[in-house]
């Protein structure tokens, strides 16, 4: 009987949950606090096109945090994904001019090139325990300069013309990218909230020496979560190169790294890992897309917008290390 | 009279934790604290180091109204505070650390290490200790790591020192010494606040005894002619009847049996079967290689020699998951740092090791899940308004207690527990000590590896004596006697 009533008082707590619920959503109250302040300051700001428009930015800063996202939880980096990208891109361009390969084949090598070299960072880090930050950074410099040599510097183009109209064209009204991102993010929400391995990340990054002492496969989340930050950085490639048909082995993923991270702290996510949610990372990413597309709106020099960033990304760390 | 609180009040979110509570220090005295988890001990320690501020009350210093609004006013006003967890750096010296952010200068401009050196060196003789004062701190065990923080706290000029559980993790050489630091001390003019779950010391070395319950005075006594028996009565606020439940005799099957196992510097030749229903005690000095004897067993580090046959079955794990797999658990000494999830969800805590068995194709069933977690909850009797609340506000005892869980949740049949009631309350270890008992009726096995010898004479079927490395006797329960014990782990055979 008291078991029974006992049992019953633990179950009947939504108040409380919902509560918590809120307070989850603080990143998404941001967001929505600049996107009114723009729409009510600037007229072009809250127009369809300029929607379109932002979403269309978003997208490729997106889909590479959603993969990077993972790392962060483990309280790592991948400062890789900029050079991986390019990489990737350098697959797609090249499988077809050199291989002849239909454009889909092209834009899965480019995905799953992207998907090694994650694993191939992850595998390092987790057997080798180096840290993150120096494998990343190695690879980043080794893959930035494949590409580079073997394009010459230069632009690599593709020569499927109608490869375009994946990057620029819509589907009722809506910008193509925007279907594999929302298809992306939905599915690593489910990973992180639903499955043992989200379970099992969060855990790794909040204490691994406890995380392993429970039973947890630390290597393989590792691994795992590398590879999920390659794959998503293969997509960005493919993201990349369907604008202009074309990737430019010296200029394209560049600062990605920096953007994404910036992303993800702005949407929540605590850089020592365990903290953070898909939700938060996406309003991070809108966050920054709508603020530099409301500056330009605002004739604000695009040379000056990083000084914003750059004070956003302090605020909300300082926010955090006196909470903390 | 040095400190004298009175009235104070303290609540956090609505919940009070301390309720008009009133306390004095004199001159000389070693005044204890002692309650349960929970009973408002470490806020009132908070109170007067300074970390927090009274909602209410009045502290008093030699009759001086005063405020302690940060611990760095605390040290001004001369009261020091050691911790359980000693506040060093592990990174830097004796000498640096104790003179941390008061160094003694050359020319006002650079650290004049040579006297600061000299300076660390005196304290630490006085202490009655030798160490040199460039070690590096994370080189010293943890109880020459508390004497540094003695050590920091005396150069400081302290006049009251406040002590939480500074023993939890000494040995009884090592706590020896301690109280003779302690008698010097008194014999100086310090007050003492001395906070412990050890009701032996209050005897020994305390003068007055204060007990809090629920955040508030119960009594405060002479300590001189103030019996166990009648503290616990006032700790619980009822009568103990059974501390220790009946100890195991009839015991089932073999469960496991170690031949020969060894490992380089931390233990060697290692033999002992484990049953059915038996609750196996290791006792032994620190560093005598029992916790290093636990992660071997589950797989934490790789051993030299020896085999382990688990059901008869020779076993051998290359991490904890595989011992898990093989439904071993392992609590470990330090929740902290080996196993809190601390920004977790009770439940989610309690159920990480149990996901093999609650995920379908990769998916946690979530209903199944909560009811586990639920299950345990029940069990356990683990105190909290929801099993959604992260487990940093849980008591100490309730952590522990889910740390107990998880393995409950796992469906363990060997439980490896290292140090398992460290730092936690009478209560709460009584509570623990039913459960070790309903599962080894169930059939389970237990090693306790323990420091306590009450402990482990209280609970345990057979005691295995280790001594730098080896086990050196094997005590039945009926033949256990502390002495006995004592001797063979100091390297006395008996």
């Amino acid at each position: 009987m008291l078991i029974n009533k006992r049992r019953m008082q633990l179950t009947h707590l939504e108040r409380i949950h919902a509560i918590k619920w809120l307070a989850n959503y603080k990143s998404l109250a941001s967001m929505l606090i600049i996107f009114v302040i723009a729409s009510m300051t600037s007229h072009y700001f809250f127009t369809w096109e300029n929607m379109v428009n932002i979403v269309r930015q978003a997208s490729m800063i997106g889909i590479i945090a959603l993969g990077v996202h993972f790392v962060v939880l483990l309280g790592m980096f991948d400062l890789s994904v900029g050079s991986v990208l390019v990489i990737s891109g350098t697959v797609i361009m090249a499988s077809q001019n050199v291989f002849g390969t239909d454009i889909f084949l092209s834009m899965i090598l480019g995905v799953v090139t992207g998907c090694i070299v994650g694993f191939l960072n992850g595998f390092i880090i987790a057997y080798g325990r180096v840290p993150s930050f120096i494998t990343t950074i190695a690879a980043m410099f080794i893959f930035r300069s494949l590409a580079l040599w073997y394009g010459s510097g230069g632009a690599l183009n593709g020569n499927y013309i109608r490869y375009t109209e994946l990057g620029h064209g819509s589907t009722w009204g809506i910008p193509n990218l925007v279907f594999p991102l929302i298809v992306v993010a939905v599915s690593a929400h489910i990973i992180l909230t639903k499955t043992l391995l989200g379970r099992y990340i969060y855990a790794l990054g909040q204490n691994p020496m406890a995380a392993s002492l429970s039973g947890a496969p630390t290597r393989w989340i590792v691994i795992t979560a590398f590879a999920i930050s390659g794959t998503a950085a293969g997509m960005g490639a493919v993201f990349e190169t369907s604008r202009l048909n074309s990737i430019s082995t010296s200029t394209s993923g560049i600062f990605y790294e920096l953007d994404v991270m910036s992303a993800i702290v702005i949407g929540g996510s605590n850089l020592k890992g365990g903290k953070g949610s898909i939700l938060g990372t996406v309003c991070g990413v809108l966050m920054l897309t709508m603020i530099s597309n409301y500056m330009n709106l605002q004739n604000v020099s695009p040379y000056l917008q990083g000084i914003l960033k750059g004070i956003l990304v302090l605020v909300i760390l300082y926010r955090k290390s006196r909470k903390g | 009279m040095l400190l004298q609180l009175n009235n104070l009040t303290k609540s956090y979110f609505g919940v009070t934790v301390l309720d008009h509570v009133n306390f004095d220090l004199k001159q000389g005295e070693v005044h204890a604290i002692l309650g349960q988890n929970g009973a408002g001990k470490s806020t009132l320690v908070k109170l007067i180091s300074g970390v927090e501020e009274p909602d209410n009350g009045e502290i008093y210093l030699d009759g001086n109204l005063v405020r302690i609004p940060s611990t760095l006013e605390a040290q001004r006003l001369g009261i020091s505070t050691i911790y359980q967890e000693t506040a060093l750096v592990p990174n830097m010296t004796i000498a640096e650390n104790i003179f941390l952010g008061r160094e003694p200068k050359l020319f006002g401009l650079f650290t004049h290490y040579s006297k600061m050196k000299r300076e660390a060196k005196k304290i630490l003789k006085q202490l009655g200790y030798s160490f040199h004062p460039t070690t590096l701190v994370r080189d010293l065990s943890i109880s020459e790591q508390q004497t540094v923080a003695i050590a920091k706290a005396i150069s400081r000029q302290c006049r009251i020192m406040i002590m939480d559980e500074p023993t939890a993790s000494l040995t009884e050489q090592e706590c020896d010494r301690l109280f003779r630091m302690i008698e010097t001390f008194k014999s100086e003019g310090v007050g003492i606040i001395y906070i412990t779950h050890r009701l032996k010391e209050v005897q020994g070395i305390c003068d007055r005894v204060t007990i809090l319950r629920d955040g508030q005075h119960v009594i405060t006594r002479e300590a001189k002619g103030f019996n166990e028996k009648e503290i616990i009565t006032y700790i619980v606020g009822k009568e103990l009847s059974h501390y220790f439940p009946p100890v195991p005799i009839e015991v089932g099957e073999e469960l496991m049996r170690v031949v020969g196992l060894g490992k380089r510097n931390q233990f060697t030749d290692i033999d002992f079967t484990l049953h059915e229903g038996e609750i196996l005690g290791f006792a032994g000095l620190a560093d005598s290689g029992g916790s290093e004897l636990a992660n071997a067993l589950f797989g934490r580090v790789r051993t030299d020699e020896g085999s382990i046959y688990w059901r008869n079955e020779k076993v051998e794990f290359r991490s904890p998951r595989q011992a898990i797999h093989h439904r071993f658990g392992l609590v470990d000494r330090d929740r902290a740092k080996a196993g809190m999830f601390s920004d977790m969800p009770v439940s989610r805590n309690l159920t990480i090791s149990g996901l093999r068995r609650l995920n379908k194709w990769q998916f946690i069933n979530e209903q199944k899940e909560q009811s586990k977690a639920l299950d345990a909850v029940l069990q356990l009797d683990i105190k909290m308004i929801d099993p959604e609340q992260e487990i940093k506000f849980l008591s100490g005892g309730n952590q522990q207690k889910v740390m107990f869980g998880r393995w409950l949740v796992a469906d363990s049949d060997l439980y490896i527990l290292n140090e398992p009631t460290c730092g936690i309350d009478i209560g709460a270890k009584s509570e623990l000590y039913v459960v070790i008992h309903e599962l080894v009726q169930e059939g389970k096995g237990m090693i306790v590896i323990s420091s306590d010898l009450s402990e482990l004479i209280g609970l345990c079927t057979r005691i295995l004596v280790m001594h730098e490395g080896r086990i050196v006797d094997q005590i039945l329960h009926e033949f256990a006697t502390e002495e006995r014990i004592l001797s063979a782990a100091s390297g006395l055979q008996s």
